[in-house]
């Protein structure tokens, strides 16, 4: 019975060759779409999955005031004092902040930048068991000169062997013994790192949180009940006695496996990714999917007219119900495996665009975990072949055969209905999806031409390596001057696009001055970078005491209420000199934050980046000259970026959006086009006999394109009407999540509609024209 | 009225070519009711599609009132169709999704007649036709005879100066057939033109002129008597 149903299915599918191709090809594109999202989203949700006990680690955030933010990091007293009271925690893990700097490493022959090495505790390797190829893990962090190494940054160093015992200089003057080196996981962490070190420092004090917390809980420790305890514990920590304003701090967990999606924390030394786009992604791939599965039941349904008298037949000579759905379901089947197989084809051959656009290295043959992936697409494939077969088989298994041998179905009321609400649903998706592209199209448009508050062309940026360099750094910025092409030249530490800032709290005149941004810079730090003064004036050289001054942003003003403070004495008994404008500095979502400005001084960060001005002609000799200088004074190979690309960084994963986004909604709408085509051509099949009569009776091809358009359109102004809230909805959901966002007008929806009418237009034309073209006799003719 | 020379018409298959008409040569003057017979595939469905416009031959002359008619273009020739010519099938080809009414309407919709004349033009050929409690139904609600009296209306409610009716009763029983050939007697006794097509020579017999065509070709004319001695 098998057999013959397949050889029925195949003889079909191939007399009917024009649409199964489009047929198939159509779930393909859909299927392929869905299968490359599929793996990234897989990526996106697998960070840190390889540790085997992600379920037990947690990372500990803090909100030290109700109302304040919440920091990722904590004091590194904290870990200890919990373990002592709460039986729960096993162990825990800690990194230093300070310890988090580029190094460069060398063995004598090779010398490499890393920017990811690590200062951790020696327990770290329980928190964090990676698989260690030489070397053992719990004695490799023991005293401060050892030093672990992944394998990709052992083999830069050392190439291909065990370089257990030997040693390595650290930025040219300390001396490490490499004592382990481990494998990379196959899945991505949220801190990246090249290798750890012991870290430099056991504790600043209550006050001072710069350190990074991970506990260990026992097994089956419930999160939330844990959370509680914690808190409570901490409550009746001994500190509390003695330094009361602790009290009002609220300690958070978060499992080390959902930081990378799902932490709140502000100040974040993690990757962090959206998951706001990986739902997006993943929702609007699902539709692509449902579409083209609709244009697969759309065509199945059609079809069935041509079908029902062979399904008659077979009625009349025995077939049960049952029999009747199988054989179709089989014919759905092999389709769907073709689709499959083309879909894994097209997915391979468009990878490396989705690889190039979301900055990944997926693969769909060489996928770190083929069993779940296996899984997926087998239940997503049952699912299709239900779906896109499973109305049609219930649906011509059910006609009574009398009615069928007589041709009575085509006409039938309800497949009709079903087409067109499938086909409208089809549109409402396509329109949707052209209202979300156009919208992002304006909004990255917007950030790209947003006033970011500064200028950020021919702006070079270097990192200052040794302390000398920042002591001498009047001498030094004399030399850089000299050479021809430099304009201005300052030092800075968080320049514009740095997310990691220094965060203050202080309190002047008994008022408490909070989340104060601090950005350490040098005198002509505002010419560089192309701030003006609003009010009062920028730092400047000639007046001594601008070194213990304070240069604020227009939030700050706002938020402290400094309007009459310009010219008198502020936090930390610094002058408030001037008045700069506020200026974008983590990305478009985050408004301007209270910032302000100081000289590098005894009680302030180190302003540790050269940033220049160049001249915007011949700008590699300019370059050239520059490195030749720095490489003079500072023994390091030079490396240095240009501000408006780092910055880009804030920005690029919408630009990455907008660019999907493109490839969704023409994919959408092709697949869509294909159904209604194929809507069209068997509408216009079924009423080729009406064609015929009514230009019997005197219609002509105008009269009859426009009949058949009609009822295409009215569907297309329906589907309009559903899908412009929906993507008025959505757009205004996504665009509130910036600070910076271009307002909603009528025009996306209007061209969305514009294009739908359009394409309907010509799609049905295109079919309609032969038939109402046609000598009408041909028409009738038709049976 | 019509004068018609050495029509020929070709289907070209693939594989086969079929010549349907053969030099045809045959006139119909005004007023006259014509038979068409001969066995099946003698090509008289074609001479009749073409007479009504619905088919191009590929050679010879149509001419209508001393217009030629196979020179006309596309537009023409449904312009030309729509004002002067009804036309009756075998199967009635009424539209399933229109009411009785809505089909007998439709003609005159594309004649670009106003609504309030058509209005009027319609119910007084239902009123005519005997379906008046009919016009709210649709097509499969009546019977096949009701719905040939449907079809015929729509055909005369342009008042056409021709009618061309393709086996009109090939699927009516004989008394709802009889209706049907009688109604159209009636209304060549009211000056319309008919060319009909038929197998049956019952039908023919209602009508003034019979010919016979065979592999294209008219083979032999036939008045017929009786039926012109009726009518004086």
């Amino acid at each position: 019975m098998f057999k013959l149903n397949l050889k029925i299915a195949l003889r079909n599918l191939w007399r009917n060759k024009g649409y199964t191709i489009l047929n198939i090809f159509g779930l393909a594109v859909g299927l392929a779409g869905f299968i490359m999202i599929l793996l990234f989203a897989n990526y996106e949700r697998s960070y840190d999955t390889w540790n085997p006990q992600a379920a037990e680690i947690y990372r500990v955030s803090i909100r030290w005031a109700p109302g304040e933010e919440e920091y990722s990091s904590s004091p590194a007293e904290l870990a200890p004092a919990l373990k002592e009271t709460l039986p729960e925690i096993e162990g825990y893990g800690r990194f230093y902040v300070w310890d988090m700097y580029q190094r460069l490493i060398s063995n004598g022959k090779n010398e490499v930048y890393f920017d990811h090495f690590i200062g951790v505790d020696s327990t770290w390797f329980n928190l964090f068991p990676y698989k260690f190829i030489y070397g053992e893990a719990n004695t490799s962090l023991l005293s401060k000169d050892q030093i672990v190494l992944s394998s990709k940054t052992s083999e830069k160093i050392f190439g291909k062997v065990n370089p257990v015992g030997k040693s390595v200089v650290i930025n040219t003057n300390k001396t490490y013994i490499v004592s382990g080196v481990y494998r990379e996981p196959n899945t991505p962490e949220h801190m990246d790192n090249d290798g750890f070190l012991k870290k430099s420092s056991a504790g600043d004090g209550w006050g001072n949180g710069n350190f990074y917390t991970y506990l260990k809980v026992i097994k089956g420790t419930d999160k939330a009940q844990f959370e509680k305890k914690l808190n409570q514990a901490f409550l009746k920590l001994p500190i509390l006695k003695e330094q009361s304003w602790l009290k009002s701090a609220q300690i958070y967990l978060t499992p080390v496996s959902s930081i990378y999606l799902h932490a709140t924390a502000s100040q974040d030394p993690a990757k962090r990714g959206n998951p706001a786009i990986v739902t997006i992604l993943v929702l609007f791939s699902t539709l692509l999917l449902i579409i083209a599965c609709i244009n697969f039941t759309n065509f199945s349904v059609a079809k069935s007219a041509k079908r029902a008298k062979e399904t008659g037949v077979r009625k009349v000579l025995g077939a049960g119900r049952s029999n009747l759905i199988s054989y179709f379901l089989t014919e759905t089947t092999i389709q769907c495996i073709c689709a499959l197989l083309i879909a894994f084809a097209l997915s391979e051959a468009f990878m490396p665009v989705l690889n190039n656009l979301m900055n990944t290295n997926l693969s769909l043959f060489n996928y770190v975990r083929p069993v779940q992936l296996i899984v997926q697409i087998s239940s997503v494939m049952l699912l299709v072949i239900v779906l896109s077969g499973g109305y049609a088989a219930f649906f011509l298994s059910n006609y009574e055969p009398v009615k069928v041998l007589k041709g009575n179905f085509s006409r039938s009321v309800g497949s009709l209905w079903m087409r067109k609400t499938l086909i409208s649903i089809q549109f409402v998706v396509a329109i949707v999806f052209m209202v979300a592209l156009i919208i992002i199209k304006q909004q990255v448009n917007y950030i790209k031409n947003q006033d970011i508050g500064f200028k950020k062309d021919h702006v070079m940026v270097f990192k200052i390596r040794k302390g000398d360099s920042r002591k001498n750094f009047a001498q030094l910025k004399q030399r850089l001057l000299k050479i021809d092409g430099v304009k201005e030249i300052s030092r800075v530490n968080y320049y514009p696009g740095v997310k990691a800032m220094q965060v203050v709290g202080r309190e002047f005149e008994g008022k408490s001055v909070q989340n104060l941004s601090m950005v350490t810079v040098d005198f002509d730090y505002f010419e560089v970078i192309g701030m003006p003064a609003k009010a009062g004036r920028t730092f400047l050289n000639q007046y001594t005491t601008d070194s213990i001054g304070i240069v604020v942003n227009e939030s700050a003003v706002k938020k402290y209420g400094l309007q009459k403070l310009v010219g008198s004495k502020w936090i930390d008994n610094r002058t408030i000199i001037g008045v700069v404008k506020d200026h974008v500095q983590k990305g478009m979502e985050t408004a301007a934050e209270p910032t302000a400005f100081v000289i590098e001084g005894r009680n302030t960060n180190v302003a540790d980046n050269v940033i220049l001005k160049v001249d915007d002609k011949n700008i590699a000799q300019v370059v050239s000259g520059i490195q030749k200088t720095w490489e003079s004074i500072e023994p390091f190979p030079f490396q240095y970026t240009w501000l408006d690309q780092s910055f880009a960084n804030v920005y690029i994963q919408y630009v990455r959006l907008d660019k999907l986004f493109n490839i969704f909604t023409y994919v959408t709408l092709s697949i869509a086009m294909l159904g209604l085509f194929a809507l069209a051509s068997f509408s216009v099949q079924e009423r080729t006999k009406e064609i015929g009569v009514r230009k019997v009776l005197g219609a002509e091809t105008g009269d009859i394109l426009k009949m058949l358009n009609r009822s295409f359109l009215s569907l297309i102004i329906i589907a309009n009407l559903i899908a412009i809230p929906i993507g008025y909805i959505l757009s205004s959901n996504w665009l509130s999540g910036f600070a910076y966002r271009t307002s909603i007008t009528i025009w996306p929806f209007v061209v969305a509609m514009l294009i739908s009418v359009i394409v309907t237009i010509i799609t049905v034309s295109l079919q309609a024209y032969k038939t109402a073209k046609a000598n009408p006799v041909d028409a009738l003719k038709y049976e | 009225m019509i004068k018609i020379e050495n029509l020929e018409k070709i289907y070209k298959t693939e594989e086969v070519e079929t010549t349907a008409l053969n030099g045809i040569n045959f006139h119909v003057k005004e007023g006259e009711f014509v038979s068409i017979m001969g066995p099946s595939g003698c090509g008289k469905s074609t001479l009749l599609n073409v007479m009504g416009l619905l088919d191009k031959p590929e050679s010879g002359s149509y001419k209508f009132i001393d217009t030629e008619l196979l020179t006309l273009n596309d537009r023409e020739r449904s312009n030309f169709r729509k004002r002067n010519m009804g036309f009756v099938f075998q199967n009635f080809n009424l539209i399933d999704e229109l009411t009785v009414f809505e089909n007998i309407e439709l003609p005159l919709i594309y004649n670009k007649i106003p609504a309030s004349e058509r209005k009027t033009l319609v119910n007084e050929i239902i009123e005519r036709m005997n379906i008046v409690n009919r016009s709210g139904h649709f097509p499969q609600q009546l019977s096949g005879g009701q719905q040939q009296r449907v079809a015929v209306a729509r055909a005369l409610v342009t008042k056409p100066k021709l009618v061309l009716a393709d086996e009109p009763t090939g699927n009516l029983d004989s008394s709802h057939g009889n209706e049907v050939m009688e109604l159209l007697c009636e209304l060549n006794e009211t000056g319309t033109t008919i060319v009909m097509v038929t197998h049956s020579s019952h039908d023919a017999s209602f009508s003034n002129r019979i010919i016979n065509l065979k592999d294209g070709h008219v083979v032999s004319e036939k008045i017929n008597k009786r039926r012109n001695e009726e009518l004086i």
